[in-house]
């Protein structure tokens, strides 16, 4: 564990993630424009905005998936653009689930969730698979353990994602779009679990546009807007009184239908 | 629900009937080439059997000794062609391409004539037989590892980077086993082309099946019966070569 810099950290939550003028390029594309943002332990921030805003960046910038341009990108006390950031260590303490998945095809539920337990952190295969079943009895699918993801619906594969990443005892947990490439039945299914992890106390940062889930469970709701964050607020204001033009369109758009 | 099962039977049951008359005609054909092949010469496959089975044996040899040397050298080929940094990449795609555009005959000449004038040093046939068959398994081979490692997708190096694996650990243990399942049909048709190419080494004089099938030629006279029988050896071959391959293809499905 590196040493906080904050003394008193049990007085006031920290910030575990802290964006401070973060810009970033694909090639010509400005993708993130002199981003400000930061989350508290325990917090839950929801991003959203249409799509091509840069959400999807913005949370994969968090565990290295995506390096930063100029600015200072700060995750759990670790500076991220540094010239070779220790990111395995910083990694390992990040959950992140994606849209689509992203299971090992060719391992078991099982294998799935105790693959990075036992590479990483070094747990017999007793206690990772001891540990996966009891995750697997969190998200609702305790008898899926031996299955393949093949044999899984798209919202059992994406609640065996949120297992694996749980398994790492993770710090902070990034959605990506977690219910995107759901369909409609099986999204409350994963919400659910999403909104039990909130009220676990687990930090989060949630890309989304399910505005209902927004509502109920985020503390702060950011809105991106070609790269750049157009509104910041909780959700009481962020609905009802959004101050940017651009809040009031997106809004009437995805409430509308 | 019920009649769509009941189609689907119907089908099933033609299918079975044409594939029993398929069966049939092959039976057929097969007893009457037998019966036309009943004078062919057969006893100086008989008598010469034994120096056969000698010859296909070393195939094997042959064969399975390049296969193995050639995909041990492979998988770093085709891991430095695909992520290498620039002068590995260009190293590497150097390697296998002239491997690949050049005629194999002229590998095996290479390594049994040309090398050993480079290094004042004779190589023995068999060793340059065993020597150039793995290098020309290897460019082969890595060309079809490369291609399974193109067909994971690049998000299975998301999930796996994201759960703190290194790279190494996220290469070995998901990206490897998906990119072996999926270049399975292309290993088969390499494989069988491998077992093929160990006949060119006759020119340097290893008596593999190829070699010992002409040998027994030029002494007793009997081409069709012995060529039958090379083009039945190494049909076999292939066959069991591909069969083994597919016995060990897992039979799980992949995600979209």
């Amino acid at each position: 564990m590196t040493a906080s810099s904050s003394p008193d950290n049990s007085a006031k939550p920290q910030l575990v993630v802290e964006f401070a003028g973060v810009q970033k390029h694909f090639g010509d594309l400005h993708v993130l424009r002199d981003i400000n943002l930061s989350v508290r332990q325990g917090e839950v921030l929801v991003i959203c905005g249409p799509s091509g805003s840069g959400k999807s960046t913005l949370v994969r910038c968090v565990n290295g998936l995506e390096p930063i341009g100029a600015g200072r990108l700060t995750v759990l006390s670790r500076l991220l653009n540094g010239r070779f950031p220790d990111l395995r260590e910083l990694r390992a303490e990040v959950g992140m689930v994606f849209q689509h998945f992203n299971l090992y095809p060719h391992l078991t539920v099982l294998g799935n969730i105790t693959l990075a337990p036992m590479k990483v952190r070094g747990l017999s295969r007793a206690e990772a698979e001891g540990k996966a079943q009891a995750l697997l009895e969190r998200v609702g699918i305790p008898e899926k353990a031996k299955q393949h993801p093949a044999q899984l619906s798209g919202g059992q594969r994406q609640r065996v994602a949120i297992a694996r990443a749980l398994a790492m005892d993770p710090k902070i947990m990034l959605f990506d779009e977690p219910t995107s490439a759901l369909d409609p039945e099986m999204i409350k299914e994963v919400l659910d679990v999403l909104t039990d992890l909130a009220r676990d106390g687990m930090t989060m940062m949630v890309v989304t546009h399910e505005m209902g889930f927004a509502r109920r469970v985020a503390d702060r709701i950011a809105l991106l807007d070609h790269g750049r964050i157009v509104e910041e607020n909780d959700p009481e204001r962020f609905f009802k009184t959004p101050r940017d033009e651009r809040t009031k369109a997106f809004l009437s758009k995805i409430l509308s239908h | 629900m019920t009649s769509i099962a009941m189609a689907g039977g119907a089908v099933r049951a033609s299918i079975d009937v044409k594939e029993r008359y398929w069966r049939l005609t092959l039976l057929a054909v097969v007893l009457w080439a037998a019966w036309m092949a009943r004078d062919l010469g057969w006893a100086v496959v008989w008598e010469s059997a034994p120096f056969l089975l000698k010859g296909l044996a070393i195939s094997w040899v042959l064969a399975l000794t390049s296969i193995g040397l050639g995909a041990l050298a492979a998988v770093p080929l085709a891991v430095a062609r695909v992520y290498g940094p620039v002068g590995l990449r260009h190293a590497a795609v150097a390697v296998i391409e002239v491997v690949r555009a050049t005629p194999e005959l002229m590998i095996v000449f290479w390594i049994f004539f040309a090398f050993p004038a480079l290094i004042g040093q004779a190589v023995s046939n068999w060793t340059a037989a065993v020597a150039a068959l793995s290098v020309i398994a290897a460019a082969y081979l890595a060309e079809v590892i490369r291609g399974g490692l193109y067909s994971v997708p690049k998000e299975q190096w998301d999930a796996a980077l994201s759960a703190g694996l290194s790279r190494g650990q996220a290469f070995v243990y998901v990206v490897l086993p998906q990119a072996l399942r999926n270049m399975v049909p292309a290993l088969v048709a390499q494989l069988v082309s491998l077992f093929k190419t160990t006949s060119l080494v006759y020119v340097i004089g290893v008596i593999e099946f190829f070699r010992a099938v002409t040998i027994v030629n030029n002494s007793a006279f009997a081409p069709y019966a012995l060529y039958l029988t090379m083009a039945v050896g190494y049909f076999l071959c292939c066959w069991l070569l591909t069969w083994v391959v597919h016995r060990f293809d897992p039979k799980y499905l992949l995600v979209e």
